[in-house]
This record gives structure tokens, C-alpha cells and sequence, in this order.
């Protein structure tokens, strides 16, 4: 079974509007002569209204007696419907012939990963893991084959975190994940991309972490019959003194499966790295 | 006055040798000119590109500087003026404004270890002398900022370099305080917890550092308690705003009210009561 493909060209016709939905994300897109219109909105902004707030779009559901709920059950390839009436559309200025591509992306900045308990690797021993990283969605203008990404937004909103002490590091999400051993079963829903992850510790000591910081802007996003993947990353811990490797593979580790590269890293990197990588909760603390 | 200039020969000024004196003053003044503002550009954009802005700006007015004053001399020679003796003037002139003006050189001085020990640069925001605002620049004299309402305010560099300055925007992130009175009636985990969650649920929040949630005192206006929200520094309108704003509405939706202070006036003669009643305003 392969996923529906929500990902490459979309053919708009003119004074059409279509939505689509991503996890709790729903977006709208209006095509008018040579103008994009979009809309974002999130679970949060419709369910978690303060008291007494009635959100526009539940009420204009109501009135036109289509159930709000109708919208869940929505098509990968997006449906057309009618524009919602609520404020917070963005307008974008193309060429009139060009097409629209939606295209998954990996988040802007790097991830820091937290898993949901403290994690150690043994002298001499390395493990697999699995990390599903919340898509970003990239809407770009193309026109032959040359595409300009004009929006991008997250489908799910992550947290920000910062990664090193307090007078320098660096921002990135946080993202907490079981940190599975195994790949997950069956298709990967669209709004996912798993990363495959493998930690050697070739030190003389326990490796322990409760975090580690993964560099996505730094990987490529490959579709697969299952769904998407990034890169295998590979992260070397030789000691604390010594700074981290990491080895981007040109591919994820899926032998006997069709592999398309769908989109390039955001920053390329070369293929091998020193880097900081893991950080313990003493670190991070500090009044 | 009117005699001196009736007898005085205009046309014998006007010579052919005179005209070529003072084009070639102009010429050589303005070629100076071009050729100062041409290398001050390169310098600038090229050699010093690495450098730090007010190093730049700093080495570039003292170019400007030296390199006019050659332009000047080089034209006055060339208009036929010897500019030996108005060398010597500006000389007895320079000791002269330097003893007047003892306070300026204490600036220079002081805008000089400025300059060398980096406390702030350009565009940090900063509390001088009473006045926050955005480093406008940083020269000899002087550290001009501009506040957040858009004045344009002039500190002299040794007052800076003789107090307490505070840049705020030196590290990356910042820790940002919000102080709340509770009743003494409060549940504490409680609030411990929805402080938590605005922490977790708000995105300009940063998960880690961990938020800081301190019990400072019980006191006569209630339980004090200080909240701290990490943040990148560019944050700061928003992440005040928005946590604001969701402490005031989850505290509302929690039933949880803020501690106002009371005042009970006592007429003479009457009793006074042993504890004054806990009543609280609800949101």
C-alpha cells in the first residue's frame, strides 16, 4: 500500500478555492489570475478559544449547516470548497501560467530531541532509532522546471527550545518522541518524516543522554512507497572531551524500495561533521 | 571704507595667471575630495570589513580627517597661499582649545577604553545614565542611542564609562520576570502547574532553560510569587504580551484570583479586629 501523494503539482483552476489538511493543520489556497491566496488554521485556534469567543469559521460551519466536523475527513489531494470568511489570508503576486507545487520541508531549525526517559548506550555499543519529525508544508510557484517557494508553514507548531548554555548555543524546536527502535509499521502519515537515526558510542564510558541535537536543515527529504524519509544519520560519541561526529548518509538505508528525492536539504552540509550533539539536564539548568 | 575700495585694482586681481592659480586650487581641491571618499569606501567596504562597526566608523572619520586636512593644505599651496604660518596658528590653536577643554579630552580618553573594552556595539540595546534604548553609534565623545519612543539621546562617554551600564541584549536569550500576589488561600501546585503549562503551551516561551517558578514571601500583600520565562532577546513585546495575557485567562478559567490589598480604616475608639478578612477580587 503507498501513501496518496499529497506531495508535488496542484492544478488550481482560476476563482477556485481548495483546503486540505495536515494533523491538526488545515489550509486554504485560492488561485485569482495571477494571485495565490492562503489561509492557516490550526486546531488550537478553532477549539481552544478563550470563553465566550465564537470562531468565525465555526459559526459560518453552523450557518451553512455543513458540519464542522466535515472537514476532518478531507481528501490528501485537497477538495474545493468555498473560502472560509475569517481574517488572516496572505496574498502572493506570480505569473499568471505558473502552477502551484505543495512539497513537504524539514523544519528551519535544528531539533532537539528529548526522549520520554533518559537513554544509555554501553561502552562499544551502538543502537538504531527512529525519529518522526513533524513536516513542514512549502508552497511554491513553478513555471517549467524552476520552482520558487513563496510560503512555508509548519503542520504541527513546535515548541522552542535552546540548545547550550545560556550565553551561547542556539535556538531550535523541542521535540519529545518515544525515540523508537523500530521503524514504524505501515504508511507513514504525510504530515510525518522519519529519520532514521543510529548512535554509536565508541567511548570507554556510558553514554547517557536526555536530549540530542538533530541538524534537519541539514538533511534531504526522500519519498518512499511508505512515505517520507530523511538521510540515515549516523552520530559517532568518542568521549566528552571530544566533540561529536556525524555522518549524513546519501540515502535512508531502504534497499529493494524506489527512492525519489523530493527536496534538498535547506543548508548542505558535508557528509561528515564534528559537532555537539548531546547535553545533559545539568547543563541546561541554571538560575 | 567706501574710498579704500573705490581705490582698490579689482581688474589687476583678474589675470590670466590668477584665474590658472585658482583653478588649479580647485581642481587639485576636489580631485583630494573624490580620491579621500573613493579610498574611505574601499578601506571601508574592503580592508575593514571584518573589523567591528565602531572600529570602522571610528578609523574611517579619523581618514576622513587626516586625509582632508592634507587636501586643504595641497589646495591653499596650489591657490599660492603658504600654508606654513596657518599651520603654526592651528597649531597654537589646537593647545589652546585642548586646555579649554579638559572635559573633551577626558571623553576621548574615556571613549577610547570604550571603544577597546566592548561593553556594547552597535544596534545593542542598552541602559545608560537613566535612558534604554538602541545603540545608535558609538564615537569619541559621545554614545548617541536612540530610545524605543525615537529620541535621539547624546551621553557623554566618560559618564558611561564612570556608571553602571547594562546591556540587555549581550547574550542571546533572556530570562523574563513576572511577579504575582496570590491570597494565602491559594493551591500552590496548583499554580505550579499552569505556570508550567503557559511555559509549555506558549511558543515564544523556551522549554529549556526550565522556567524559573520561585515562593519569594508571604507577606502582608499575599504570597509573592516570581515567574521567569526564557526567550530569545528579539522577543521580548510578544513573550510579555502573550504570557500576560494567558496567565490572566488561565488563572480566570482555574478560579484562582490575585491578591488586591486592603486597607481598613479604623475610627478612634473602636476595636480593632484581629485579622483582616481574605477577600479577593475575582478576575
Amino acid at each position: 500500500m503507498e501513501d496518496q501523494g499529497l506531495w508535488g503539482p496542484v492544478n488550481i483552476p482560476n476563482e477556485t478555492c481548495m483546503v486540505w489538511k495536515l494533523a491538526h493543520l488545515w489550509f486554504w489556497i485560492k488561485k485569482r489570475q495571477d494571485e495565490w491566496f492562503v489561509l492557516l488554521q490550526r486546531h488550537q485556534s478553532l477549539q481552544s478559544a478563550p470563553p465566550g469567543f465564537r470562531h468565525p469559521l465555526l459559526i459560518s460551519a453552523q450557518k451553512d449547516q455543513t458540519p464542522f466536523e466535515d472537514l476532518d475527513t478531507l481528501p490528501l489531494h485537497g477538495e474545493s470548497t468555498e473560502p472560509p470568511p475569517v481574517e488572516g489570508w496572505s496574498r502572493f503576486v506570480t505569473l499568471q501560467q505558473e502552477e502551484l507545487s505543495i512539497l513537504p520541508a524539514l523544519p528551519d531549525r535544528p531539533l532537539v530531541v528529548r526522549p520520554f526517559m533518559r537513554i544509555s548506550l554501553l561502552p562499544g555499543r551502538w543502537a538504531q532509532f527512529f525519529i518522526t519529525v513533524p513536516v513542514w508544508v512549502s508552497l511554491a510557484a513553478r513555471k517549467v522546471k524552476k520552482q520558487t517557494v513563496f510560503e512555508e508553514f509548519p503542520s504541527q507548531v513546535l515548541s522552542s527550545t535552546w540548545f547550550g548554555d545560556t550565553t551561547g548555543g542556539e535556538l531550535c524546536y523541542a521535540l519529545h518522541t518515544p525515540l523508537l527502535r523500530e521503524e514504524p509499521e505501515g504508511i507513514i502519515p504525510p504530515h510525518q518524516v522519519v529519520c532514521p537515526l543510529i548512535i554509536r558510542n565508541q567511548s570507554n564510558i556510558t553514554l547517557d543522554f536526555q536530549r540530542l541535537c538533530i541538524h534537519v536543515e541539514n538533511l534531504e527529504i526522500f519519498h518512499t512507497p511508505r512515505g517520507l524519509f530523511t538521510n540515515q544519520v549516523q552520530v559517532v560519541f568518542k568521549g566528552d572531551d571530544q566533540a561529536t561526529q556525524i555522518e549524513i548518509a546519501k540515502r535512508p538505508n531502504k534497499d529493494g524500495v524506489s527512492i525519489e528525492l523530493l527536496r534538498p536539504p535547506r543548508e548542505p552540509m558535508s557528509r561528515s561533521v564534528l559537532r555537539k550533539t548531546f547535553d545533559s539536564i545539568k547543563e541546561m539548568t541554571g538560575l | 571704507m567706501a574710498s579704500v575700495l573705490s581705490n582698490f585694482d579689482f581688474q589687476g586681481l583678474v589675470t590670466t595667471e590668477n584665474l590658472l592659480l585658482i583653478l588649479r586650487g580647485l581642481g587639485i581641491f576636489f580631485v583630494g575630495l573624490l580620491t579621500v571618499r573613493v579610498t574611505s569606501y574601499v578601506v571601508r567596504r574592503f580592508l575593514m570589513a571584518r573589523l567591528n562597526e565602531q572600529i570602522r566608523l571610528l578609523v574611517d572619520k579619523g581618514f576622513k580627517t587626516v586625509g582632508m586636512t592634507f587636501v586643504i593644505i595641497f589646495s591653499l599651496s596650489a591657490f599660492g597661499v603658504n600654508p606654513a604660518p596657518l599651520l603654526g596658528a592651528a597649531g597654537i590653536l589646537g593647545v589652546a582649545v585642548s586646555i579649554a577643554s579638559q572635559n573633551s579630552l577626558s571623553n576621548i580618553v574615556s571613549g577610547l577604553f570604550l571603544i577597546s573594552e566592548k561593553p556594547f556595539t552597535i544596534g545593542d540595546i542598552v541602559t545608560a545614565s537613566g535612558k534604554t534604548g538602541i545603540v545608535h553609534s558609538i564615537d569619541l565623545l559621545s554614545v548617541k542611542i536612540r530610545t524605543f519612543d525615537n529620541q535621539y539621546v547624546r551621553i557623554p562617554s566618560e559618564k558611561i564609562f564612570n556608571n553602571e551600564v547594562t546591556n540587555i541584549t549581550r547574550f542571546p536569550i533572556r530570562r523574563q520576570d513576572f511577579t504575582l500576589y496570590l491570597p494565602y488561600s491559594t493551591d500552590l501546585n496548583e499554580v505550579n502547574t499552569i505556570l508550567r503549562e503557559i511555559n509549555d503551551e506558549n511558543v515564544l516561551c523556551l522549554n529549556e532553560p526550565e522556567p524559573l517558578i520561585l515562593y519569594q514571601e508571604i507577606g502582608a500583600q499575599g504570597m509573592k510569587i516570581l515567574f521567569g520565562v526564557w526567550f530569545v532577546k528579539a522577543d521580548y513585546v510578544n513573550t510579555r504580551n502573550s504570557v500576560i495575557e494567558m496567565i490572566q485567562l488561565r488563572f480566570a478559567q482555574r478560579g484562582i484570583a490575585f491578591q488586591v490589598p486592603l486597607f481598613q480604616s479604623i475610627q478612634e475608639g473602636e476595636t480593632l479586629p484581629v485579622f483582616l478578612p481574605s477577600t479577593t477580587e475575582r478576575v
